[in-house]
């Protein structure tokens, strides 16, 4: 069952393109991180999903309904945090964890003043004495609180510096294995996300490029390096060839459909892609093409 | 509690009443202070002191308006701290926690006005300002109206050709409300009563005027609310 589906969504702000044609699903339960640059489209993807933004072409649904004026009883199960999210800086801890609280019916009171002393904040706090670290940390407690099946988060660690990112995606990670959440992660530090997510998502000018189980792709698609050049066409035959570089005698091919027993009589050494290295490869122009 | 239950309609009245009142609260009370110092902020020496309790209707007024464009505002944009944090609102609750806050900040207003003019003036004071200037009744309500109308022609201009006959309507009951009322002719020898060629009925059909047409802005509002909260694209 797909937890968020998106079929050719579009949404473009006056006549500028922000989203052209967005087809996404998302697994129950999965750690699912949608990638792409600043300016890809992910933010606007994120806004129709959470019914904020209303496609101009195509369908969004989340839970099984359109986001658009749902209901507050399905609505009370998606938590939502994003980067620039703030409360009053006047308000103090306790009296924005009471507002938030008063909206969910299942509201997780003793988990989250474990949490709270865990990040050591004082609910006497204004949420303007703390610092920026703290307040992200602030803002996913109360987002967790809820205890939602689905949780969303765009681009929630940006600005915040190596070690409390780190802390923060431990937490969501103690969170995806402590209860069957739902996870959609936007992010453009790859670092970070590729520790935590097992689902992934491409975006590039406002198109999804690619989307795959991280594993699977991971074990699809592979640099093959020879010392000397192989029959082009026999490779062809053999594997989905991306891409090809050669350099004097080296010769390099992409492929996106590696399987150990098609390699055969084939001399060549088999490279792995990381995370960062898989987004450089499907965000490249041709790869977007591809994706139209 | 049932999911149905707990976010019935009364339920979540009372908890967009609650943020209201927590966001601006304070400046519903402060207004009270605003419009009490404009008892003596428009001094007519030597004139009649009814002038003197036409100004707090004025400051009243844009307290309204200020408080209607700052509770609008946020909600039309998606700007609100709840919006923003994907809290299960329905969004047309809303809307009407948010009128019913404003109708109840207006006349919260109104009644600082009446104790006011009856400080000022005595307690025969407060029924001549009444009955010359019904309209003066109106013109705090009317500061939400021209808030919601401006709102509407900022997000978009198509309304500002919709919204111009009622914006000129206003205006012109408005200038006559001036010219005929609060510059008209109470003074202290007629202890501030209507003379005798003094329209009082021309008065109160401006006054039910200004009001039909306030009705009509904030339905015409609420609907065009629920069209877009029902996905009018944007």
């Amino acid at each position: 069952m797909n937890i968020i589906e998106m079929k050719d969504a579009v949404r473009f702000f006056n006549h500028t393109p922000a989203v052209t044609g967005m087809n996404l699903s998302v697994p129950k339960g999965c750690v699912f991180g949608l990638l792409g640059e600043n300016g890809c489209g992910k933010t606007t993807s994120i806004k129709m999903m959470m019914g904020a933004l209303i496609p101009q072409e195509g369908t969004v649904e989340l839970l099984g309904v359109d986001p658009v004026g749902m209901a507050p009883e399905i609505r009370s199960r998606v938590a939502y945090v994003a980067d620039d999210m703030a409360l009053p800086n006047w308000m103090k801890l306790k009296e924005g964890m009471e507002i938030h609280s008063s909206y969910f019916p299942n509201w997780d009171k003793a988990k989250t003043m474990e949490r709270l002393e865990g990040h050591k904040l004082n609910l006497s706090q204004t949420y303007g004495e703390l610092s920026k670290g703290q307040q992200r940390r602030f803002i996913l407690t109360l987002a967790l609180a809820q205890q939602p099946e689905v949780l969303i988060l765009d681009e929630p660690a940006s600005g915040l510096d190596v070690g409390v990112r780190r802390e923060f995606l431990d937490t969501l990670m103690e969170l995806a294995n402590e209860r069957e959440v739902t996870i959609l992660l936007s992010s453009h530090i790859l670092s970070d996300v590729e520790r935590v997510i097992d689902h992934v998502a491409f975006m590039k000018n406002g198109k999804l490029v690619q989307q795959a189980n991280l594993e699977d792709l991971k074990s699809t698609v592979k640099r093959l390096s020879f010392s000397a050049a192989p029959d082009e066409a026999a490779l062809g035959n053999r594997f989905n060839v991306v891409s090809t570089t050669r350099e004097g005698d080296a010769y390099q091919a992409v492929v996106d459909d590696f399987a150990e027993d098609k390699l055969s009589d084939f001399d060549c050494q088999v490279e792995h892609f990381n995370l960062e290295e898989l987004f450089l490869l499907f965000n490249a122009e041709e790869a977007a093409e591809r994706g139209a | 509690m049932t999911p149905s239950e707990f976010y019935s309609p009364r339920n979540q009245f009372l908890r967009e009443w609650r943020v209201l009142w927590r966001a601006f609260g304070t400046d519903v009370l402060l207004g009270g202070v605003y419009v009490l110092i404009g008892f003596y902020s428009m001094r007519t020496l030597g004139g009649s002191q009814v002038y003197d309790v036409v100004f707090p209707f004025i400051i009243a007024a844009g307290i309204a308006a200020y408080l209607t464009y700052g509770i609008r505002k946020s909600e039309m944009n998606g700007n609100t701290a709840p919006f923003y944090f994907n809290l299960p609102r329905t969004r047309m609750r809303a809307w009407d926690a948010q009128m019913a806050f404003l109708v109840t900040a207006v006349i919260w207003l109104e009644v600082v006005i009446v104790v006011g003019t009856y400080l000022k003036l005595g307690g025969a004071g407060i029924t001549p300002i009444y009955r010359l200037y019904p309209l003066a009744f109106c013109v705090p309500f009317a500061g939400v109206g021209f808030a919601l109308v401006f709102l509407e022609i900022n997000h978009s201009k198509m309304f500002l050709f919709a919204y111009s006959a009622v914006l000129l309507f206003c205006v012109v009951f408005f200038i006559m409300w001036l010219i005929t009322g609060a510059w008209g002719t109470a003074h202290e020898d007629n202890n501030y009563l209507p003379e005798r060629n003094y329209n009082t009925s021309a008065h109160i059909t401006f006054t039910v005027g200004v009001l039909v047409t306030l009705g009509l802005v904030i339905f015409s509002n609420r609907s065009r609310w629920r069209d877009r909260e029902l996905g009018e694209i944007q």
